[in-house]
């Protein structure tokens, strides 16, 4: 996984509950890399996995919870670090159709060992699908990334999660509409 | 007091190192991120770096492929033109061999008039300069025959024993008049019998002979043969010139000789010895020499060894060709006696002449105005009695309507109807007279045509009074 998964998990972590907890997840959890994550390495996901529980057991939040809040977090950080991503859409749904094929095409370049989860996407009428398929379980962490774009681009949109996931593989299919 | 006041004081300090720690981390905080940008920055610069390179790298492969693609184009063509050329030179050859022909026929035919001492010098000037052009075009056009991939090769058993004792005496009476000794020594390990190719085998030996000869002034030429399990080894070794180490490897070059004074001084297209490396090459052998200057030279070649029995040879009067080939070019004369076929031919051959020339009546087949009138003249002056056609038609018609001939000569190549053609239908009409072959070509194809057809045998153009004679006693003889 990432780094910047990792960075930037740990500084909301900070930010929202304090260095003590920060600091505390990371000595109780058994991680390889100590904690000392940089934007530009891969770390085992595992560790992630560990600290959002530990996370859990201290603040006493559900951890998908937690995730999805990341989620929305990593949105908005994602805007501040990339925003050449963002610069020729101007909704939620157009956005979210760029990620598969844009978005991951651009991450390959920097990083072609990158195992990406794949975002297949198809717009209808009244809204859209998207199918999440990865081998790692992380399907909050996309919820809270598809919640921080409707928040970015300000539209109000209801997200339905249908798990289909087995075998330790994710496949969930988000199916969004826009409210009203 | 005192205290309170140091407590306060270390406490200052505590915060103000901790504020101090924090800025630090933040300073370090931002200078990771920083780096982290840049090494993103650079990771896509280097990206893009990478996918200029392979483009580059498509492009040149891709100008690679056209140009290896265009010099393949040009390599194809200029091939193309060199076999063009070598079926240009063979098809010339073989032209120039029909107008020789009937030169040499002429000279032949004049040398059977009294002719006094100085005429007779001017014939063997004739003559001798008409066998060396004829070896020259026969060199070109079996250079460009390998050359164009057209040589045929035979695997006949065949009397190995006879055939070397022929070339041997074939060359005696050359070495002789040099006064220079011609040996050979046969092994007793080498067989009686050998399956090869005799024609090319006494091409190859003629060469290394005649060039052994040619470059021998004193002491001799000895042929060894020797076997050796699975190979048979032929060489010829002189006691001659020699031949520079440095000039060696030029030997079986195309179109190399020693050096042009050699040319000059001895002659030759300088194909003889491409031409036997090529033909024993292609009979699986390979050739070598080895040569000391002013000691003399050994020149060998290495061919696979077959044995055969003597109930699978081949009669080897029967291929005409051999004749041909045995007969190396004679040296010019100028004293105007004739040394030749002739002087040794005639004699024994007299006899014979007179008693069939009454007798036999010959129906000579030719589209060839001049090969007609030569072959006329030539007949004549053995004493036959000669028709003439021009054309298998016409032999066909004169077939039909007279039945008094002895025998056909039968040209092959003829416009219209072929010889082999006319054959086919002259032996479909129950015609059995002996049917002779005369032709330029002598492949194996041709030969093989030449008996499908039904024809009894073959005489190959240009040919000698004495050749024409002994073939067409021998048929004449049969009948």
């Amino acid at each position: 996984m990432k780094g910047i998964v990792f960075s930037e998990f740990i500084e909301l972590v900070e930010e929202k509950f304090g260095l003590d907890i920060a600091d505390t997840i990371i000595e109780e959890s058994d991680l390889p890399s100590q904690g000392a994550y940089t934007q530009v390495g891969t770390y085992d996901h595992t560790e992630l996995i560990q600290l959002v529980s530990k996370l859990s057991e201290h603040t006493e939040i559900p951890a998908d919870d937690l995730v999805k809040t990341f989620g929305e977090h990593m949105l908005q950080r994602f805007v501040a670090l990339y925003p050449q991503f963002f610069e020729n859409v101007d909704n939620c749904f157009d956005f979210l159709d760029t990620i598969e094929n844009k978005v991951h095409v651009e991450v390959q370049k920097l990083y072609p060992e990158a195992e990406l989860p794949s975002f297949d996407s198809m717009k209808s009428e009244n809204g859209m699908q998207l199918i999440y398929r990865s081998n790692r379980p992380f399907s909050a962490l996309a919820y809270g990334l598809i919640r921080g774009s409707a928040t970015y681009f300000n539209e109000d949109i209801d997200i339905e999660m249908d798990d289909q996931s087995s075998d330790g593989k994710s496949f969930v299919v988000f199916t969004l509409s826009h409210k009203n | 007091m005192e205290q309170e006041q140091n407590l306060q004081e270390q406490l200052a300090n505590m915060e103000k190192q901790l504020a101090r720690n924090d800025r630090r981390l933040n300073r370090e905080r931002l200078a990771r991120k920083d780096a982290e940008q840049l090494l993103e920055s650079k990771s896509l610069q280097l990206y893009q770096s990478n996918q200029s390179l392979k483009e580059l790298t498509e492009n040149l492969e891709r100008q690679i492929q056209e140009r290896t693609k265009e010099l393949e184009n040009e390599k194809d063509h200029a091939l193309y033109l060199s076999q063009i050329k070598s079926e240009f030179v063979a098809t010339m050859s073989h032209e120039i061999r029909t107008p020789l022909n009937g030169i040499m026929s002429v000279l032949e035919l004049l040398q059977e008039h009294h002719l006094n001492r100085e005429q007779n010098q001017l014939l063997n000037i004739a003559r001798h300069s008409s066998k060396t052009l004829l070896c020259v075009i026969n060199d070109i056009l079996d250079f460009s025959k390998i050359e164009a991939g057209q040589m045929q090769f035979e695997q006949i058993a065949f009397n190995l024993q006879q055939l070397l004792k022929n070339i041997h005496m074939s060359f005696l009476q050359k070495a002789q008049k040099k006064g220079i000794a011609l040996n050979l020594y046969i092994d007793s390990t080498v067989p009686e019998y050998i399956e090869s190719d005799p024609i090319r085998l006494t091409q190859v030996l003629n060469n290394y002979l005649s060039n052994a000869i040619k470059f021998t002034e004193y002491g001799g030429v000895s042929i060894n043969v020797i076997s050796q399990s699975e190979l048979i080894n032929f060489s010829v070794c002189d006691s001659g010139v020699g031949i520079p180490e440095e000039k060696l490897d030029l030997l079986f070059k195309d179109f190399s000789q020693v050096d042009a004074s050699t040319t000059r001084k001895y002659g030759g297209t300088g194909l003889g010895l491409v031409i036997t490396k090529r033909i024993v090459e292609n009979m699986n052998g390979s050739v070598s020499v080895n040569s000391k200057l002013s000691e003399g030279s050994c020149f060998s070649a290495v061919l696979p060894l077959k044995k055969a029995t003597a109930q699978q040879a081949t009669d080897l009067n029967n291929v005409s060709i051999l004749e041909n080939q045995l007969k190396p070019v004679e040296d010019l004369d100028l004293s105007g006696h004739d040394h030749s076929q002739k002087a040794n031919l005639e004699p024994v051959h007299s006899t014979e002449n007179q008693k069939h020339s009454p007798t036999s009546h010959i129906l000579l087949v030719d589209d060839n105005a001049v090969n007609r009138l030569v072959g006329e003249k030539t007949l004549h002056a053995l004493g036959f009695e000669v028709t003439l056609a021009p054309s298998g038609f016409d032999a066909i018609d004169k077939l039909s309507t007279t039945n008094n001939y002895d025998m056909i000569l039968m040209d092959c190549q003829m416009p219209e109807l072929s010889g082999y053609d006319t054959t086919k239908i002259l032996r479909n009409q129950k015609i059995k007279l002996p049917i002779i072959a005369l032709t330029a070509n002598t492949s194996k194809e041709d030969r093989e045509m030449a008996q499908e057809s039904g024809m009894n045998g073959f005489i190959t153009k240009p040919f000698s009074i004495a050749e024409i004679r002994d073939t067409l006693m021998k048929f004449l003889d049969k009948k």
